[in-house]
């Protein structure tokens, strides 16, 4: 028996506590708790560094989302608007598929109330994603629709403006 | 108490699997976790050489951006110095870890810039989570015993504490696959004890896809496959939920590591071909830990490895079992 060469020692953790082992036991409690509390409390959904992993988790056949149009670059005028992600060209975060731009736009649109807050949080937007030469009007626009239809007719069953932005108002 | 629970806990985790400690291996088990580790602080100082290039040309103001806790130091600098100190603090602490990393200073160092590094891109509005697991893993590294190489392989307490605290990174990794597994699970049984659409339904897939793909205005590689014949996604989807739901118990079943290894990369392979969303740090991760994980058996035994599997592995324990070739190392 090859295996006899191998005496086991005593358990470690049997003998005492090992800290690398009670630290490690109380990483793992302390990550669940604060991802959980993350996800239902931060307004960013995570208190980071700390994520739920909640990726794509709730699936829906009748979604309501933000779009981000562009009205104007510069002088050139955009009619009817264009898709944020369109402008591959003129904006970097469109050009690398960033969804953060919808992820801030959310955010942006659920601060309507508090216009301290919303003013801070269109600043902040604006320097991350709209720091182009000329100048940008853009807005915001609330929809609602089925994927799978949207897809293939581009039907959307609800659509309202929500919000308008401008990079000449916060030069 | 917690030796009871952690006994428990991992006896039902690991069901078939359950393996003596292998001591006579674990000097092969040493050498290679310590390798993986080596690797993951090479890696670390090569991503802090590029971001170092990239945040000290950055057109960006600090004090416009949204930036997160761990920078909240940058606006008391002007955007210029701010910038220059994370670039000398990547460079410097990243050439540090490549050969310093067994002192637990220098760990703490490379985690407190890698949290800067993975902050610096979150600031922007929104977060994203691409660097994560990253970052964890030089927390997970924290625990490693300090010391030299050998000191540490030629004692038995030491190579012990040193896979222990090797492990918690796995774990951790697989803790948030679960993580991501459970959230799916519990919203799609949810909607489904409601009455209303969800995760199980046979096009969830397509919508999802569809979803990503119209909001980013994005085309993904394979996206349309799925999109127009729906019913194709539906074993695809069911797979992953279960391949996440499931995926701490693999920490437990050795048999499964590099089985799981590659069904992870291969998931983040479809996160781009399906949805064009990216993340190659996590397929050098599933690589490092778990297709090139130190505790999988050096002979991989198809029938062992079917049996482990979580919930369905017992459909295939039938017959007498052939005992698994795993040739004991030299000493």
């Amino acid at each position: 028996m090859p295996e006899a060469r191998h005496k086991a020692p005593p358990r470690i953790s049997q003998r005492h506590h090992d800290p690398s082992q009670i630290c490690s036991h109380s990483f793992f409690g302390a990550y669940f708790a604060v991802q959980l509390a993350g996800k239902n409390f931060a307004h960013k959904g995570e208190y980071f560094p700390v994520f739920s992993w909640s990726l794509f988790s709730i699936v829906k056949n009748d979604v309501h989302d933000v779009v981000v149009e562009v009205t104007r670059v510069g002088d050139e005028i955009y009619s009817p608007p264009r898709n944020y992600y369109s402008l591959g060209e003129i904006f970097p975060a469109a050009q690398r598929r960033d969804s953060g731009v919808l992820k801030a736009a959310r955010f942006l649109t659920v601060s309507r109330s508090d216009p301290e807050r919303f003013a801070e949080r269109e600043q902040e937007f604006i320097a991350s994603f709209f720091q182009v030469d000329e100048e940008v009007d853009f807005q915001i626009m609330v929809i609602r629709f089925d994927p799978l239809e949207r897809w293939h007719t581009g039907h959307v069953t609800e659509r309202h403006f929500s919000t308008a932005h401008s990079t000449a108002d916060q030069s | 108490m917690i030796d009871q629970v952690e006994a428990t806990f991992r006896r039902r985790l690991a069901g078939p699997c359950r393996q003596s400690a292998r001591w006579g291996e674990h000097r092969r088990m040493f050498d290679a976790a310590f390798a993986i580790v080596q690797v993951y602080y090479i890696v670390t100082a090569m991503w802090f050489y590029s971001a170092a290039r990239s945040i000290s040309h950055t057109p960006l103001d600090p004090a416009d951006l949204d930036l997160l806790w761990p920078l909240a130091w940058m606006p008391a600098f002007s955007a210029e110095i701010s910038t220059t100190i994370l670039a000398n603090a990547y460079v410097i602490v990243g050439f540090l870890g490549v050969f310093l990393w067994r002192y637990l200073v220098v760990r703490v160092l490379i985690m407190v810039v890698l949290l800067q590094l993975t902050a610096w891109p979150n600031s922007f509005g929104a977060i994203h989570h691409g660097a994560h697991e990253w970052f964890w893993l030089s927390v997970c590294f924290l625990f490693l015993p300090s010391g030299a190489k050998e000191a540490m392989r030629d004692n038995r307490r030491q190579r012990t504490l040193f896979l222990y605290a090797f492990t918690i990174a796995p774990a951790l990794i697989l803790f948030f696959y679960t993580l991501s597994g459970f959230y799916k699970v519990y919203y799609a049984t949810l909607a489904m004890a409601l009455g209303g659409y969800g995760g199980f339904m046979p096009d969830a897939m397509a919508q999802t896809l569809a979803r990503r793909a119209l909001e980013t205005q994005s085309e993904p590689l394979w996206a349309e496959i799925i999109i127009n014949t729906p019913i194709l996604g539906w074993p695809l989807y069911l797979g992953l939920y279960f391949v996440e739901l499931v995926a701490i118990a693999i920490l437990f079943r050795p048999a499964l590591h590099r089985i799981w290894g590659v069904i992870l990369i291969a998931f983040h392979l479809g996160t781009l071909t399906f949805m064009d969303i990216t993340f190659p740090q996590h397929i050098l991760i599933n690589g490092l830990l778990f297709v090139m994980s130190p505790f999988a058996p050096q002979v991989f035994n198809l029938r062992e490895a079917l049996v482990a599997i979580p919930w369905f592995g017992r459909f295939f324990d039938r017959g007498p079992r052939r005992p698994a070739r795993h040739p004991l190392p030299a000493e």
